[in-house]
């Protein structure tokens, strides 16, 4: 096990050095030049070719890129994200402000999709080809054709303007995280219910679920101390990647709830063709996403003992 | 007459849409007391069906089955366990008879949990029963994944014997093994047979193993069931040998 983890955590250098990688050559990618934009702060003052070649050599604009790639991941790696194009403010302080919203929805938004999609996987196997079953379906089949963006004006519509029972936009509460969490998960859970359901039929198929019947276990027992766990292993797995998508989905959602996220932060600036900023959001989703299915693949590892003994037979 | 102990009486049993697969039509069987009683029948003729009609796990679309002589209603529960309690199952798949999250030793004792056995008594029993089929007490500790698939089948036998059975039900249980595995563990469900005096129900294909190993066998095709005469029986029947 101890060696499934170094070896796992090794594998994700790579990846995180390869999203910097593209992050920092989104930086070089800059239309403009950055030693004119970091001078040029408030569009008035002249300014001269000296001045210009003086802030390229203060930046160091002049090294080849490798050597540029190097100061600029040792400066992230302290949280120096550079400052924003727009408003001069440091995008690191920015981000580190605004990553608790999303992170609250993003975790609101796993979390239903672990309660709902696991549970409604449950139901509909365990009546499978039944009337609930098939409520089931029909249900999963509307929330997978709606994108996040239209159930959030669907939810907002129904649950704040005309039940008026939860706020619009806006944030600070849990109450304000519900709709904008249930818009971005709505997806997801429609998914994952349909993954689990399947998961746990072909455990049902499965000779030691007919064995634990015939030795005259619960239904319910069977269902839950034999089948979901060995059920859940592969959904987890499947949760683990969908958080991506969650976190890259939020940026939509942050936008029609007004919610002050790192998403919406990323969308105004890419509007702006703020570069530092977008540099700073892909780093710091990318480092997120990757660190997360880290902890899902230890988790997966860690139930399922055949992963957590090494996999050989004696 | 012989006592029958599982008998299933007049039984109908059909799959898919509409019930258009019938896999048993109005079927008689009773396997008798202390006996063993082979069943063949090609692939996909219904005898894993009809075991699990026998082990009430399916109901029937028609007819009854009947433990020593009286129909169990599964819906109470007392009822129900005390079936399930006597009347045991092994499975063709080793590599799938135990829940691959547990240690064998948990998927054993579930048995004797579910059935309220006195656990000093129970892990007495099995101890007995280890050294029967000649397993190491330390196998219980492993995952099923660790085991060999001969091994699996003697700590199914433990865990099928452990809550003291009338009848087993013995689905093509060792068709996955090797021959000389084959060999060992039908010597060992003989000698079982013979100690704690059990009815079997014996699925098989091979006219061979069912010919050493009994005197009486039925043959379930298009529905039905009937008697076997072993003697004269032609081996070449049953497509796969
Ligand atoms: N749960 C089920 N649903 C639909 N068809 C089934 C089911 N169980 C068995 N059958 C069908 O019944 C027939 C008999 O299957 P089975 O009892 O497994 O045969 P055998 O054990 O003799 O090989 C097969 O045609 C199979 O497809
Ligand atoms: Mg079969």
């Amino acid at each position: 096990m101890i060696r499934y983890i170094i070896k796992r955590a090794a594998s994700a250098v790579p990846v995180l050095l390869g999203i910097s990688v593209i992050a920092f050559a989104l930086g070089l990618l800059t239309p403009g030049d950055p030693a004119r934009m970091a001078l040029d702060r408030d569009g008035m003052s002249e300014i001269t070719q000296e001045m210009l070649d003086a802030k390229r050599e203060e930046l160091g604009l002049n090294d080849p890129a490798p050597v540029q790639y190097g100061r600029w991941l040792w400066r992230v790696m302290h949280g120096d994200f550079g400052t924003s194009y727009s408003d001069h403010v440091s995008v690191g302080g920015e981000l580190l402000r605004r990553l608790p919203v999303t992170l609250q929805l993003t975790f609101c938004s796993v979390l239903l999709v672990i309660v709902f999609g696991i549970s409604g996987g449950i139901l509909a196997a365990a009546h499978a080809g039944k009337t609930l079953d098939n409520i089931l379906k029909v249900l999963t089949n509307l929330m997978l054709s709606f994108p996040s963006f239209w159930m959030a004006i669907l939810l907002v519509i129904v649950f704040a303007e005309n039940l008026k029972i939860l706020p619009t936009s806006g944030a600070g509460s849990v109450r304000h995280l519900i709709l904008p969490s249930a818009a971005l998960a709505s997806v997801n859970i429609a998914m994952t219910q349909r993954l689990m359901r399947s998961s746990m039929l072909t455990e049902f198929g499965k000779q030691y679920v007919l064995v634990a019947n015939a030795k005259g276990i619960r239904r319910w027992q069977v269902l839950f101390a034999h089948a979901f766990p060995n059920a859940v292993i592969p959904v987890v797995t499947m949760i683990g990647n969908y958080i991506g998508g969650i976190l890259g989905g939020s940026f939509i959602i942050e936008n029609v709830f007004s919610l002050p996220g790192i998403g919406s932060y990323a969308l105004a600036a890419i509007h702006a063709r703020d570069y530092p900023v977008i540099q700073g959001y892909v780093l710091v989703t990318g480092t997120t996403f990757v660190a997360v299915s880290l902890l899902v693949d230890l988790v997966c590892a860690g139930i399922n003992p055949r992963m957590r003994l090494g996999g050989k037979m004696l | 007459m012989p006592e029958a102990i599982l008998e299933m009486k007049n039984v109908t049993k059909s799959f898919g849409k509409r019930r258009s697969v019938r896999v048993l039509d109005h079927a008689d069987f009773a396997l008798e007391q202390n006996r063993i009683t082979a069943l063949m029948g090609v692939s996909g003729s219904g005898k894993s069906t009809l075991a699990r009609l026998l082990l009430m796990l399916d109901t029937c679309d028609e007819g009854e089955i009947l433990y020593r002589g009286r129909p169990v209603n599964m819906a109470k529960r007392r009822e129900s366990l005390a079936f399930h309690r006597r009347v045991q199952y092994i499975s063709q798949r080793p590599e799938s008879f135990f829940d691959p999250m547990y240690r064998l030793r948990s998927s054993v004792m579930e048995a004797a949990r579910i059935h309220r056995l006195e656990p000093a008594k129970a892990s007495d029993r099995l101890s007995q029963l280890l050294e029967q089929v000649k397993i190491n007490e330390a196998v219980l500790d492993r995952y099923p994944y660790q085991v060999s698939g001969g091994e699996i089948q003697r700590v199914a036998l433990c865990r099928a014997l452990l809550p003291e059975p009338d009848v087993l039900i013995l689905d093509e249980c060792t068709s996955m093994l090797d021959v000389s595995v084959q060999a060992q563990i039908l010597n060992l469900l003989r000698d079982l047979q013979k100690e704690w005096n059990l009815t079997y129900l014996f699925i098989a294909h091979d006219i061979e193993v069912v010919r050493w190993f009994t005197d009486r066998a039925v043959l379930l095709s298009e529905g039905k069931i009937r008697e076997m005469n072993l003697h004269n029986a032609d081996g070449s029947l049953f497509g796969c040998g």
